[in-house]
């Protein structure tokens, strides 16, 4: 009787989640990568962090439609790559990036650690990133750092498999053009 | 690629934001969502009554286009009904407000039809959520405070915003004043920074649709920032946002006659006397109202009152119906303004209603 009143209040539970439950236990599993991820589309992390709130805040506001986790997680995807579109399109981060990059005071020599040569890589892949077209950038984002399937690609972006299939080629083909010796660099 | 490559690609990009470590947002988040709980209350009528009751306490504001400073009467919050005390103030975050009665309304200004082109008209609503604000804005772009698309009451009535916009608002300190900012977003596809498919006078009112109900919401004329995507931008909608914006003047933006109570699709008892109630601007002060049937063009009864004019704003009209008698159906309220003119360039407000014994 105890397994099953356990059971039955387990499955009660996750049957009536409140938007609020959802949304903290989405935000403790996912909130971190989901920064990463818009961090890789729209590269500066104050605005990859708006971003992701905002949509935190719509997820939670849909809630009664989506009604599962694993739903809501796609929806949460597909929100953050939207949205880092639209702020890519308005030139919004650009100009901070530029900003920012004008105000920081001249770079001393670098040490040759290799915390300053992993920098300077990461900061390439991401102005690699930048250069590319917005549907290669999604593509390779959500397939090489989420390790989405192409059909997850396709449903989160809603484009044709193929058309994953292809942004995806191009994408990686454009990214090893951008980083040249990085791109080779086994370090 | 080789699989090696796809290996390395993964590293590159896992190790490009490995160091990337997030503040901690929940909060922040929390306090956004505080909002999005329940859902419309009124599917019946009776709820329709209650609404109406409770907005013709505050008939007069959102109207009123007197500075604040002169009428400390407009910093009542029009969105709470008449127990509220008068003294609320309209600074800090809406959120922030103490309890509320059940019953809350905001003002939302749609776009309607007028002979002098499309104009803004009011209409209350009931509301739901603790940010009445931004529930305020959301109605006028056309979204409920749950992110479904949310229509006028009143099918004559329609938001000028892009389908997929978005609207959230907050006031901020300016010094001794305030600030409204209205945050907007939308159909990634699109864009909110031009006009697109709309008429350059489409775009304005749509603009004008959001300084007004924000403004009616807090209760004063208070400027109001766009901002596109949180941040400051130099246009929304083509129209130039840099600067905050005040409301546009109320005879060239608002129609001439605007119904308060009653609201569309009210039921109303037949035993009961029906008071109807606007805001004008007319010729002289004139505005007939007419109770008719909804199919045909059988006229109940038609009345005469005098609001003010000259001014640049809309004064507050009440006119009462004897429905002793009248057979139960549905019925048609029309108040209109007055033309000297002849030549039918009047202005007026329609509200669908239903009599019942």
């Amino acid at each position: 009787v105890t397994t099953h009143a356990a059971l039955a209040g387990t499955v009660k539970r996750a049957d009536r989640w409140s938007a609020d439950e959802a949304l903290e236990e989405l935000y403790a599993a996912h909130w971190r990568q989901l920064v990463r991820l818009a961090v890789l589309l729209v590269r500066d992390v104050g605005t990859a962090e708006e971003v992701v709130q905002d949509a935190f805040v719509a997820m939670h506001g849909r809630w009664g439609r989506l009604r599962d986790n694993d739903r809501a997680l796609a929806y949460l995807r597909q929100a953050v790559v939207n949205r880092s579109r639209s702020v890519l399109r308005h030139q919004v981060v650009v100009d901070r990036h530029l900003r920012a990059t004008a105000a920081r005071p001249p770079e001393t020599a670098p040490d040759a650690d290799t915390g300053a040569l992993a920098a300077a890589r990461r900061g390439a892949v991401l102005d690699a990133l930048a250069q590319l077209p917005d549907r290669q950038r999604e593509v390779l984002v959500l397939r090489h750092y989420l390790d989405l399937s192409e059909a997850e690609i396709a449903d989160a972006l809603g484009i044709a498999r193929g058309s994953v299939k292809s942004h995806a080629s191009r994408g990686s083909a454009a990214l090893r053009e951008l980083l040249g010796d990085l791109w080779r660099d086994e370090s | 690629m080789t699989d090696h490559e796809l290996r390395h690609l993964r590293d590159l990009l896992t190790d490009a934001v490995a160091d990337v470590e997030p503040a901690h947002a929940l909060d922040e988040i929390r306090a956004r969502t505080t909002t999005t709980k329940r859902h419309w209350p009124y599917a019946a009528g009776g709820a329709m009554l209650a609404v109406a009751a409770s907005v013709a306490a505050f008939a007069m504001l959102g109207n009123d286009t007197t500075p604040r400073a002169t009428d400390p009467g407009t910093t009542t919050s029009p969105s709470a009904s008449a127990t509220e005390p008068p003294t609320a103030p309209p600074t800090g975050t809406p959120s922030a407000s103490p309890v509320r009665p059940p019953s809350a309304v905001v003002a939302v200004y749609y776009v309607g039809d007028t002979p002098d082109g499309p104009r803004l008209y009011r209409e209350f609503r009931s509301a739901i959520s603790d940010d009445l604000l931004t529930e305020a804005v959301s109605a006028a772009v056309g979204r409920a405070p749950d992110d479904r698309p949310l229509a006028p009451l009143d099918p004559d009535y329609r938001s000028a915003w892009p389908s997929m916009t978005a609207a959230a608002a907050r006031t901020v300190p300016d010094g001794d004043d305030v600030i409204i900012e209205i945050n907007l977003s939308g159909d990634p596809e699109g864009s909110l920074h031009d006009r697109g498919s709309l008429s350059e006078a489409e775009a304005s009112l749509a603009i004008e649709q959001l300084i007004y109900t924000a403004q009616a919401a807090i209760g004063e004329r208070a400027p109001v920032q766009f901002l596109l995507y949180g941040e400051r931008t130099d246009q929304v909608l083509g129209l130039p946002t840099s600067e905050p914006l005040a409301n546009g003047p109320v005879l060239d933006t608002l129609a001439l006659v605007s119904l308060t109570s009653p609201s569309e699709g009210m039921l109303v008892d037949n035993d009961e006397p029906l008071v109807v109630e606007g805001v004008g601007n007319s010729f002289e002060g004139n505005i007939v109202t007419r109770v008719q049937r909804w199919e045909g063009t059988y006229v109940v009864d038609q009345l005469p009152t005098i609001a003010g004019w000259g001014e640049d704003k809309l004064f507050p009209f009440e006119v009462t119906f004897d429905l002793t008698g009248v057979p139960p159906g549905d019925y048609v309220v029309v108040s209109s303004t007055d033309d000297p003119s002849g030549e039918g360039r009047f202005h007026s407000d329609s509200r669908r209603i239903t009599v019942v014994d």
